[in-house]
């Protein structure tokens, strides 16, 4: 039995105290997406202003310093402070209640992870303030281009600092929700019992757990170079850099990919197709993102190119196997069309695009053509835009009853879908033909006799139109939010894994009492005790002192 | 499979295997090599070390099923700020910063001593409850 107590300690409430200092895992996570959130439109501002400025050819809605320095901040937001915070955001609030965990492990870490996020995002931001602006040398800030002599200015001191600030947020993150997967699994889950989603949380917390530190070093290296230390070279910082930057691609996919198959399975009805192919092709999915890193140094001519291309392309082979089973999940389900469902669809489509368009650039030969055009900004935005974000906005509406209690409105959330594909293909799709046709990435200007113009207009308006939906995307939480919080422990109906088994929002240790955990789908097993768990490792079921938990 | 020591070490063994594919085939250089096959060896390494302790233990301190938390940690925000402040004042803002965030940075630590050391003694008194009360 376990019990939990805690009188001499401070105690909680629901007041701004313990909005600031809570270590329940689920205002963690709340915190962390928040910041991830308001970081978002900020960012995303930045892109309308970089989508504005390209929108003809000579204008100048900015200087050609500020479009650096909008270029640099954007994608350095996007990355830092956003995308990778989210997705560890989710891990953090639903991987404990998957697992059947009353807590996080290390809760103090991921508490002071959730701040060293929005600090480090404050400290990058308030690079704007400074005489020579905020860091302008792009997201990955290649030496010798970072060094004081070619960005002079304390704003890139700062946006070191913050990356240093964001990237060890990241890392307590991550520590405490793979010790948590290791160490909290409630009386049964096995690993092969481990929901979808928590595999790929595992998945991404090998990532970051043994991937971020080298940048946390190359940027303490970064930062002692503009303090007059010679410690870097171009290549030597171009590993470290790399090193981080490629698996980062992935901790900004698999709990997406996670997302997408819980909601595949919650929306279709059925158990979640070809559970073990998709943990070996996950992890042989994590060892080949690793491995991958070089693939963006093909032009420099200091690694060997056939290896990264081998591994990189190697990488189509477990993508495919998850693919298939998120697809053979819905093959044949009770399908319903929920916006959580669509948002999958959607997802299943534009990342086919990011996905694929990336096996080309994994080519070097072709990697030598595309290389800094206006490809590899269509690629990565359509991997981490028009792909992940989908898979976060299909977890986003699944899981928003289980987070809040309420339900966000169907209606809204069509519009909100249907302008976001529209969007992103408008936005991105061009942008592949204007890099096959020459331009060049992180370029402020172009001519006109270029031919450029018309597909960058179609690009400037599909942003807008993204912002649109972003907007109807807060007009549908600003409504739910006012809304009566009726949604009961299994919002949907055909939940599958342990998080519908708690309350909607779940008490502060999560559950009070937990079904018997024979399958990854414990919860079907509940409704559908003819079926049988699709398990190998049935044992003895020790739900009863499971279920005999109490909490304070 | 019951515990992470299968999937983290094999993960980490796959890791070394492409790292000595690329070292001894490819030509990979030490620096890449090294980078490849020490994140290998962590993970093996956390795999194995996961699989040794006992599950269920916190970080903090387990007894007899029961666990002792903090339900707020202000020590931890102070010293989440501190280290910031320190941080911004080596990179771009001085010495002042620097103090400032050093002293907020040890204010913080201490009082997440003075947390872990309250939580050791509730459990202690909840332990020594359980006994008087017959619990084994």
């Amino acid at each position: 039995m376990t019990a939990t107590a805690r009188p001499r300690l401070p105690a909680a409430d629901r007041g701004v105290l313990a909005a600031l200092a809570s270590t329940d895992h689920k205002v963690v996570g709340v915190r962390v997406a928040l910041t991830a959130l308001a970081f978002f439109l900020a960012g995303g501002v930045l892109a309308l202003l970089m989508r504005s400025e390209l929108a003809d050819p000579g204008l100048q809605v900015v200087s050609h310093s500020g479009y650096d320095q909008l270029f640099t901040m954007h994608g350095s937001t996007m990355i830092f402070i956003v995308v990778i915070p989210v997705a560890l955001a989710f891990c953090v609030y639903m991987v404990p209640l998957q697992v059947g965990a009353a807590a996080i492990s290390g809760a103090r870490w991921a508490l002071a992870g959730s701040w060293l996020i929005p600090l480090g995002g404050l400290v990058m931001w308030s690079g704007w303030l400074t005489r020579d602006g905020a860091g302008r040398a792009g997201w990955y800030a290649f030496d010798p281009l970072s060094d004081r002599a070619n960005t002079p200015g304390e704003g890139m001191d700062l946006w070191v600092c913050g990356v240093i600030l964001a990237t060890l947020g990241s890392i307590f993150l991550a520590g405490c929700v793979l010790a948590t997967v290791l160490r909290r699994r409630a009386p049964g889950m096995t690993m092969l019992r481990l929901p979808p989603f928590t595999w790929t949380a595992l998945a991404t917390c090998l990532l970051v757990l043994f991937s971020f530190p080298s940048l946390v070093v190359a940027m303490g290296l970064l930062m002692a170079d503009r303090h007059g230390a010679q410690l870097l070279g171009p290549i030597t910082y171009q590993h470290l850099f790399w090193f981080y930057g490629h698996p980062a691609v992935y901790v900004m996919f698999f709990p997406f990919v996670g997302m997408v198959a819980e909601a595949a399975s919650v929306f279709s009805g059925r158990r979640f197709f070809g559970y073990r192919p998709f943990v070996i092709a996950l992890l042989g999915f994590t060892a080949l993102s690793m491995s991958a890193w070089a693939h963006h140094m093909f032009t420099t001519g200091a690694v060997p190119n056939q290896l990264f291309a081998l591994t990189s392309t190697a990488l189509i082979v477990p993508a495919g196997v998850e693919y298939f089973d998120i697809i053979g999940t819905l093959w044949r389900g009770a399908i319903r069309f929920k916006v959580a469902l669509l948002f999958v669809v959607g997802f299943l489509m534009q990342f086919l695009l990011g996905g694929l368009s990336g096996i080309f650039v994994a080519s070097p030969v072709l990697d030598y053509h595309a290389t800094d055009s206006y490809i590899v900004v269509a690629h990565f935005h359509y991997t981490l835009f028009a792909g992940s974000v989908f898979g976060l906005f299909a977890g986003v509406y699944m899981w928003w009853p289980k987070i809040t209690g309420r339900y966000l409105s169907e209606r809204v959330g069509r519009w909100h879908f249907g302008l976001t594909l529209v969007g992103t293909s408008l936005t991105f799709l061009p942008q592949f033909f204007l890099g096959m046709d020459g331009m060049a990435r992180r370029l402020p200007d172009y001519s006109g006799s270029e031919g450029w113009t018309g597909l960058n207009r179609v690009s400037t308006v599909g942003s807008f139109l993204i912002a649109l939906g972003t907007l109807l995307f807060l007009v549908a939480v600003v409504r739910s939010l006012r809304g009566p919080a009726t949604a009961p422990s299994d919002a949907w109906g055909t939940g599958m894994s342990l998080e519908w088994a708690a309350s909607s929002p779940p008490a502060r240790h999560n559950f009070e009492r937990l079904p018997p955990i024979r399958s990854y789908a414990p919860l079907f097993d509940l409704r559908h005790p003819e079926e049988g768990p699709d398990d190998e490792e049935v044992g003895p079921l020790r739900h009863e002192a499971t279920s005999s938990r109490s909490h304070a | 499979m019951r515990t992470g020591l299968v999937p983290l070490a094999s993960w980490g063994i796959a890791l070394i295997a492409i790292a000595l594919l690329g070292w001894l085939v490819f030509g990979l250089s030490t620096l890449p090599t090294a980078l490849l096959a020490g994140a290998g060896a962590a993970s093996a390494v956390t795999g194995a070390a996961s699989a040794s302790a006992r599950r269920g233990r916190t970080p903090m301190r387990s007894a007899g099923g029961i666990e002792v938390d903090t339900d707020l940690s202000l020590a931890t925000v102070a010293l989440a700020a501190g280290g910031t402040l320190a941080l911004v004042g080596v990179g771009a803002a001085g010495a002042a910063f620097f103090w400032t965030g050093l002293g907020l940075a040890v204010l913080g630590a201490g009082g997440m001593l003075r947390e872990t050391v309250a939580a050791r003694q509730e459990l202690e008194a909840l332990e020594g409850d359980g006994d008087r009360g017959g619990r084994s």
